[in-house]
């Protein structure tokens, strides 16, 4: 398997032979990757591989068993509570399941980052969270209650709220999932736009969608079985006769990967 | 098999060691970061509501009945030797020092202490309190110290209100219902009650409501699993709580008279 490209020193996110169990049941199992700065990074693989995993060890939500992992040059193991509290500033999550709080309206659920860490006037904060929902299309939901919400519009408000502090590391945790596909081109083109207006940011990018991976990705980590089975820029995976790949990207039943 | 037991009993030792650790953890930080900011004086605002507004109804019918039978029950006793006019000073000395603190915070446990268990462990199952680290902000800081304060401040007023409404309990009883001589009745509670018992009933109250919000709060906390861990977590909060504040009470008891501070 070839090693990544990326220059371990400089970028966002480091995985080094990073292994994670919950009692019995092995999960991540030696997962080297980089994630570069200023590019985004799809990471995809079959259900229960441990792509949620992984995105929780980048945040210090989760800590591994063994190796280690390392944001913007802090290796996360050695942190305080307070050096780890101000490197999650710099971070933006969108959780799988949107992970909204549910006694807040959608306006105080995206405004709450703001409201945390910045000073900013009520019309200020307003104003942002406006301008976050009018990019996810939710402008008229403001003054809903999560409870209210399809579970596509939950997932959109949870993308507003990763993006509107404008964070240097962007994780997204199938962000398309669940959406109908008009609102998934929708999402995807957020995505690579919001990439494009932060030159410096890093995006990363959890997804079962091949089409949405090849058109947001700058390069394409797999997992399988708790570790980085394939990867390389989209046209690699688009063109390699690997077969743990194109049984992936194909969706076939029959391959390396043991259907159950 | 002698190690076998030993290794057992080492490990259940290490268990409830770990067990009262977490505990201690979220207690001891929920408490302290009520004195460094941020300050959430709006969310301590919502739980002095929901703790004490929301608990007012239950404190006051359960009080006013508590009082009503114990008064029953004394003036019952006293009557066989014909002092039924103690019945008042002793329902008033028994509440206000003990009854009214330890009942008062065991229905308090019931409605709230285990309503933040469920609201805290369903927040830890959606993922809510990931999502709360994840924007850099700490789940014990946000959601246990408001929690714990509110406990602090109005378990002890809801204490005082079971009492007083439980003196009128047993007022109603003991003289229109049985007969007992209202000024007698009356004269013996100013005799015999000492604000002080007031007093030191409302220092348990406060630590009793300290108490089963940190209990709440660490057991919601500590849910795995979905559902099933939400509802045993909150059963386990008001039995974890229940327990711990009759046996806290009875020490309590103890020491203070042992001081010479109770009589
Ligand atoms: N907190 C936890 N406790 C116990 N097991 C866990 C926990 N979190 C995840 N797991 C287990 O780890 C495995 C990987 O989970 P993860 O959520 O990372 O999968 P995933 O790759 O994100 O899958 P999906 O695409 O379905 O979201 C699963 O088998 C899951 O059961
Ligand atoms: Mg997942």
């Amino acid at each position: 398997m070839s090693t990544s490209p990326f220059d371990p020193q400089d970028a966002a996110i480091v995985f080094d032979g990073v292994t994670k169990a919950f009692g019995a049941h092995k999960v991540l199992q030696g997962l080297d990757l980089v994630v570069p700065k200023g590019k985004c990074t799809v990471i995809i693989g079959r259900s229960g591989t441990g792509k949620s995993v992984t995105l929780k060890h980048a945040m210090g939500l989760i800590q591994p068993d063994a190796g280690r992992v390392t944001v913007l040059g802090k290796e996360l193991g050695r942190l305080k509570r307070e050096e780890l509290q101000r490197l999650r500033l710099r971070f933006g999550m969108v959780f799988q399941n949107a992970a909204l709080f549910d006694s807040l309206s959608v306006y105080e659920n995206v405004a709450f980052p703001l409201r945390e860490h910045e000073k900013l006037t009520e019309a200020e904060t307003l104003s942002r969270v406006e301008a976050v929902l009018a990019q996810v299309g939710l402008s008229f939901a403001i003054q809903k209650m999560p409870s209210e919400l399809s579970g596509g519009m939950r997932k959109r408000v949870g993308l507003a709220r990763a993006i509107i502090h404008t964070p240097d590391i962007l994780l997204y945790d199938e962000p398309t999932t669940g959406l109908d596909p008009i609102l998934t081109a929708q999402i995807d083109e957020l995505i690579a736009a919001t990439q494009q207006n932060h030159p410096a940011m890093a995006s990363v990018v959890v997804s079962h969608d091949m089409k949405g991976a090849f058109m947001v990705a700058d390069y394409i980590y797999m997992l399988h079985q708790g570790k980085v089975v394939a990867q390389g820029p989209p046209e690699h995976f688009k063109t390699t006769d690997d077969p743990l790949v194109r049984q992936f990207v194909e969706g076939r039943l029959d391959g390396p990967i043991g259907v159950e | 098999m002698i190690t076998r037991l030993v290794e057992g009993v080492g490990a259940a030792v290490i268990r409830v060691v770990e067990r009262f650790g977490s505990f201690a953890e979220v207690a001891v930080r929920g408490t302290w970061t009520l004195f460094t900011p941020p300050f959430r004086p709006r969310l301590i605002l919502q739980q002095l509501e929901f703790v004490g507004v929301q608990s007012l109804s239950i404190v006051l019918i359960s009080g006013f009945f508590t009082g009503g039978v114990f008064a029953l029950q004394a003036a019952y006793g006293f009557g066989l030797f014909g002092a039924e006019t103690l019945t008042g000073s002793t329902v008033t000395l028994s509440l206000s020092r003990s009854l009214g603190p330890v009942f008062c915070s065991l229905m308090v446990t019931g409605r709230a202490g285990s309503a933040m268990a469920a609201e805290i462990g369903t927040m830890k199952v959606t993922e809510q309190i990931d999502a709360l680290e994840s924007m850099a902000v700490d789940p014990v800081e946000y959601l246990v110290s408001p929690r714990v304060i509110a406990g602090a401040i109005m378990v002890p007023v809801l204490s005082a209100l079971y009492t007083g409404i439980g003196m009128i309990g047993a007022y109603m009883v003991s003289v229109p219902y049985m007969g007992i001589d209202g000024g007698a009745f009356l004269d013996r509670i100013a005799w015999y009650a000492d604000p002080e018992d007031l007093h030191w009933g409302l220092i348990k109250a406060s630590v009793y409501g300290w108490l089963l919000a940190a209990v709440g709060c660490w057991k919601g906390l500590s849910v795995r699993g979905g559902a099933q861990g939400v509802g045993q977590a909150t059963t386990e909060a008001v039995v974890v709580s229940s327990v711990a504040i009759l046996v806290l009470d009875y020490f309590f008891t103890d020491i203070l008279m042992k001081l010479g501070l109770l009589t």
